[in-house]
């Protein structure tokens, strides 16, 4: 099975990763038409990818009671169904690691893999983000990736 | 949603504190695409010969093209046009960073600014919330500062452009900050915005939902891009050391201008090159403007000691600069200059060029201690080089002199203090030795901003890449005029890269894409530009643009009574051949640069006895309103 992997410390901030999402899912370029968003901060050269981590808690799930996010076991992720959503925002502040977001419509988002084939890593030249298999060493960088997230105050 | 191709301007008249949002001339679309192009059919049109550039009547222009918002490779560059103070002529600064794709998701694709405030202002932009507020709470700060304070009232995704203490002061060679480290440093377009009282624009934007016509080829155009970067030799180093890893190999050519142009080598370059940098860990990561690939940009730290900063760069011009030009090798003081031209607000290019002059003249006996206000500046004084560049930003004493800049200075100074300016039209020369590289010599005499890389960077003749010389012997016909030595043909280099490099800007891209790496071809730009707008063009067109763009510029110039003596060098280029090195005796010298014009007029159908453009050169170029204009007062 494969993961995504991000490397905050890599990433140098260009967007691409969320400008093809948003093509990809939305067929236009918005920012907030992507379900993965950088969050900056310039002073300091800090950029920090922030998609969902497709972690096993998911709090988003139990923090919504419009039952708009569901279990799609074929790709073994939960995903969103925008049409149950009622663009509360619970799910929003129930994830730890800023991992789902509010869309242009003001319902959520939430990263779907897109098939097994996740369009953002094709574009990152800085390997802040990968799609690889899942291994002890994988696992560890993204555990490490997701603590610093929680430890930070970014968000 | 609207197509990526869309443009709207937001004006704005400070005197009258007016706020308006206007559709762009289709013809001004139709003919110069948009970026660099529209904004300086703006400029062309909203000033007449004569328009005092810190006066209300010079527009400021904040550009962005239709490629900005994409994710086509580099289509995060923005551009600002403005009359400068320092060269009181055309001149268009372009900067990375973030601000234009903020703009462009706003919902505008030009910002045009006239008029003053009577006191000082800053713009805030939210999607179709527009305001001018009061700045006296950032008036004085430095630029991080400005933007610290305007992120935590705006909120943090705010992208902002904003003057220093240099930029509040007038000083003819002062910048403004893009993205808190992104500059659009040259030409003093901070003073613009300083004499306006404006201190910064804010915006941000998430409003606009950017349609492209064709998602599926535009997709794969890019992604095939990706993959040629990462191929690209030259983008690699960028990906690695930023432009900071030039300085060695440049050094080892001999053509790394140091102690003001006096000698081709610096015997430091070693420990300012980016190799050593990113070695030393200053350099601690990379960091990218919107939609880049090659991330470039680097954010850098000195963590300790006297010369303790931290920031964006360094770039291999401010490291020329202050290094190689004023004699300091060591890397933490260089560093350290660079930061704070920008926290100041100062170009850090006109900044070192002023103080190394003046240190020359120390040396010379021009200029005695006594008169720079006690300085010891002798080559390699770095604390004295620190306290002059706070001086030239606050106009204290002797810093008072040179932030009028080079030209200026070298008139108040006088005695043979002009000939070691190396300036022309009023700008100071970027860190390239123009006597052992011709197509660049050209490029810089012809350039209507003055001396500088930045108008075409005919990189292609030094044939170190593979692509480069491929260019070369296609505009030649022969691979052997991939040589910087060799005067003949350059003309046909220069044009080209003209071409590219103002097609580029004109779209919202960076000339690293275009020339220096030759990644994006105008083959690739023409599909692209039908992937993104619909309509079919041929590259040739797409070229012709960019030529268009650059008579527009010419012709602002020659209202303003340029002629074909401005098209030169400064006068060390002309007449003191390189000292030493693989370079050794090499010089523009008049004879050259004149058949290097003469070639370069006929290719451009411009008159070669006198570098103006013929009425029906402009007519062919579609160009018969600019061609009208200046008949009227008899120019063509």
């Amino acid at each position: 099975m494969k993961i995504l992997l991000v490397n905050s410390e890599k990433c140098t901030g260009c967007k691409l990763c969320m400008l093809a999402c948003s093509l990809k899912h939305e067929k236009s370029f918005n920012p907030l038409n992507s379900r993965i968003r950088i969050v900056e901060d310039e002073v300091f050269g800090v950029s920090t990818p922030y998609v969902c981590e497709q972690c096993a808690e998911h709090v988003c799930v139990d923090a919504c009671a419009a039952n708009a996010i569901y279990f799609d076991p074929k790709m073994r992720i939960f995903r969103v169904n925008k049409e149950n959503c009622v663009a509360c925002g619970n799910c929003v502040k129930a994830c730890p690691y800023g991992g789902i977001f509010l869309g242009y419509d003001g319902k959520a988002l939430k990263c779907d893999l897109c098939e097994g084939s996740p369009e953002c890593v094709n574009y990152c030249t800085a390997n802040a983000l990968q799609f690889i298999e899942s291994s002890k060493e994988t696992l560890k960088m993204k555990i490490k990736d997701m603590l610093k997230k929680l430890e930070s105050d970014t968000l | 949603m609207i197509l990526a191709s869309a443009s709207k301007a937001l004006t704005i008249d400070l005197s009258a504190n007016k706020i308006k949002v206007e559709d762009v001339p289709s013809s001004y679309i139709s003919r110069y695409i948009g970026g660099r192009g529209v904004n300086a059919a703006y400029l062309f049109d909203m000033t007449e010969k004569d328009t005092d550039p810190l006066g209300g009547s010079n527009p400021i222009i904040f550009g962005t093209g239709p490629f900005t918002g994409t994710f086509i490779p580099t289509a995060g560059q923005l551009t600002v046009t403005s009359k400068s103070p320092l060269t009181n002529l055309y001149f268009k600064s372009n900067s990375g960073g973030h601000f234009a794709s903020e703009l462009r998701f706003a919902g505008y694709t030009y910002i045009m600014i006239k008029g003053k405030a009577d006191k000082p202002v800053y713009l805030f932009i939210d999607n179709d919330y527009v305001d001018l507020r009061n700045a006296s709470h950032i008036w004085g700060k430095d630029t991080r500062e400005t933007n610290i304070i305007l992120k935590k009232e705006l909120g943090k995704d705010i992208q902002v452009a904003c003057i220093g203490p240099a930029g509040e002061r007038l000083i003819k060679f002062a910048g403004i900050s893009v993205s808190v480290y992104h500059f659009a440093a040259r030409g003093g377009l901070g003073a613009v915005m300083g004499a306006k009282n404006l201190k910064a624009i804010a915006v941000h934007g998430n409003k606009e939902e950017l349609e492209v016509y064709d998602p599926h080829l535009l997709r794969q155009l890019v992604l095939d891009v990706i993959s040629r970067v990462s191929r690209s030799v030259k983008a690699v180093t960028y990906m690695k050391y930023g432009t900071s890893g030039s300085i060695a190999p440049i050094n080892e050519i001999g053509a790394l201008p140091s102690y003001n142009f006096k000698e081709p080598t610096f015997e430091k370059a070693d420990e300012i090159d980016g190799f050593t940098l990113v070695e030393r860990q200053y350099i601690r990561k990379s960091r990218a403007c919107t939609a880049c690939p090659m991330h470039c940009h680097k954010y850098l730290m000195v963590d300790k000691g006297k010369y303790k900063c931290h920031g964006g760069g360094p770039e291999y011009e401010t490291l020329a600069a202050f290094g190689a030009g004023c004699g300091i090798g060591d890397p933490e003081a260089v560093l350290y200059l660079h930061i704070l031209c920008g926290l100041l607000g100062l170009d850090g290019l006109s900044s070192a060029a002023a103080i190394q002059w003046a240190m020359e003249c120390i040396e010379k006996g021009i200029l005695s201690k006594d008169n720079v206000d006690g300085l010891n500046l002798v080559w390699g004084d770095a604390e004295s080089v620190i306290e002059l560049l706070k001086k030239i930003a606050y106009r204290e004493g002797f810093g008072n002199v040179l932030a009028e800049g080079l030209r200026n200075a070298a008139s108040v100074v006088g005695k043979d203090s002009w000939k070691y300016a190396v300036q022309a039209r009023g700008l100071e020369q970027s860190r390239v030795d123009t006597r052992s590289a011709k197509a660049y010599a050209l490029a810089f005499a012809v350039n209507p901003r003055g001396p500088d890389h930045l108008h075409a960077q005919p990189m292609a003749e030094m044939g170190i890449y593979p692509e480069s010389r491929e260019l070369v012997k296609q505009l030649t016909g022969d691979v052997k005029y991939a040589n910087p030595y060799i005067p003949e043909k350059k003309a046909h280099i220069v044009r080209w890269h003209e071409d590219m490099f103002a097609l580029t800007e004109a779209l919202g891209l960076c000339s690293f894409a275009t020339t220096t790496t030759y990644i994006l071809t105008p083959e690739t730009l023409a599909e692209m530009y039908y992937a993104v707008t619909g309509a079919k063009v041929k590259s040739e067109d797409l070229m012709l643009v960019g030529r268009r763009i650059v008579t527009l510029e010419r012709c602002f110039n020659i209202r303003e009574g340029l002629t074909k003596k401005d098209d030169t060098l400064p006068w060390r280029m002309m007449n003191e051949p390189v000292s030493k090195g693989p370079a050794k005796g090499l010089i523009n010298s008049e004879e050259e640069l004149n058949s290097l014009l003469y070639e370069y007029y006929m290719l451009h159908e411009w008159d070669p006895k006198t570098g103006k453009p013929k009425y029906e050169t402009l007519l062919k170029l579609n160009m018969k309103d600019v061609a009208d204009k200046l008949k009227d007062g008899i120019i063509l």
